[in-house]
């Protein structure tokens, strides 16, 4: 049988395959935007892999997968023009980029939490810490997108309807995360996060 | 005794005097006045843990009656982030989470949340309702884009201070 680490780095491989191609062709049609989108993904999907040897934070494959899957969805999504013509791509790319982001939020806040002083941060609190988080997220991201709209001539934001279903369905994202990975958070080991400090050889 | 709970009626008695109207007000100001009205009544006990904050807290939401009717939507305009991270940080030390090194962080999201929130329901008023208190998306975006500025300072302000004080 396949193990977690196995899956992760196929889905990882796989993610930067498609996401190189969608680099090339959107050079061949001299389109930068979808480009630079795409090399930008290219270093979120290497994330869970990091996160795993780096950090001592092993994701679940399934985190690795989904982050292969919406970074593609999104860069291909500008390249094809797919956001101007599917009126639920938005939300589609906005619900899954905000469930990974938030399960990764919840993992972050819990190695976080553990090391706080007094006392460390009990577990009931991190999944609604990690919804402001993601809500704070879409925020941003809603400001970024006004700003390369005012100040790039982009056109990102559509309508004042547009940019409030994003927030909502980011909430919602955010949201859905918060009630349902409570179980996963308690069945982590105490030294997950925690990395073996080993000397270097001389 | 009585002195020890002067900082919740300070407060609860600010919270009632933001919701006074004026022309052109912040539509945001009011909301914060109940959470504020719901922290004093709720959290009372705490409150006389923190009178220093609690106060400071009533004095800015009494701020915009002070500056007269003609100051006041500016004023609530630029005092509003601050008044949202004291308000979350209020209610943050009230949960007693244990993790206080945390707690100007979490205020600073919560403070955020409350902001993005509050814009999406009167969003939806507005289309439910009929009412035009957003009425275009760069209305909302200022709203968020101050929130962001806003809190962000004074969660900036408040952890050199707190620096200062552990260095003192």
């Amino acid at each position: 049988m396949m193990s977690d680490e196995r899956k992760e780095l196929i889905s990882t491989r796989l993610g930067l395959y498609a996401l190189a191609l969608i680099l090339v062709a959107s050079v061949l049609v001299w389109e930068p935007y979808p480009a630079l989108t795409s090399l930008l993904c290219m270093a979120m999907v290497a994330l869970p892999r990091q996160a795993r040897h780096r950090l001592c934070m092993p994701l679940p494959w399934i985190m690795a997968a989904l982050t292969a899957i919406v970074t593609v969805l999104h860069s291909m999504g500008i390249l094809i023009g797919a956001y101007d013509v599917i009126w639920w791509w938005d939300m589609l790319t906005h619900m899954m980029a905000t469930s990974v982001i938030a399960v990764a939020a919840n993992l972050v806040i819990v190695v976080r939490g553990r090391r706080a002083v007094p006392r460390q941060l009990p577990v009931r609190y991190v999944p609604l810490i990690s919804l402001g988080m993601v809500i704070v997220l879409g925020m941003v991201w809603e400001v970024a997108e006004f700003a390369a709209d005012v100040f790039l001539g982009q056109l990102t934001q559509y309508s004042l309807h547009d940019t409030a279903v994003d927030l909502s369905v980011d909430i919602l994202g955010g949201a859905l995360v918060a009630i349902l990975i409570p179980p996963y958070l308690d069945r982590l080991e105490e030294d997950y996060g925690i990395c073996d400090v080993t000397l270097a050889s001389p | 005794m009585i002195f020890g709970f002067l900082p919740s009626f300070l407060l609860a008695a600010a919270a009632f005097c933001s919701f006074i109207p004026y022309p052109d007000g912040n539509i945001y100001w009011p909301v914060a006045g109940v959470w504020a009205l719901a922290l004093a009544i709720t959290a009372y006990r705490h409150l006389t843990t923190t009178p220093l904050m609690a106060s400071t807290l009533a004095i800015l939401l009494l701020a915009p009656n002070l500056a007269g009717a003609s100051l006041a939507p500016d004023v609530q305009f630029i005092l509003l982030p601050v008044v949202a991270f004291l308000l979350s940080y209020l209610t943050s030390i009230t949960m007693d989470i244990g993790a206080e090194d945390l707690i100007p962080a979490m205020s600073f999201l919560l403070a955020n949340a409350f902001i993005g929130l509050s814009a999406l329901a009167f969003y939806y008023v507005d289309r439910i309702v009929g009412t035009s208190f957003i009425p275009t998306n760069e209305t909302f975006m200022l709203h968020l884009s101050s929130g962001l500025i806003g809190i962000g300072l004074t969660a900036l302000i408040f952890h050199l201070a707190s620096i200062h004080e552990v260095k003192a």
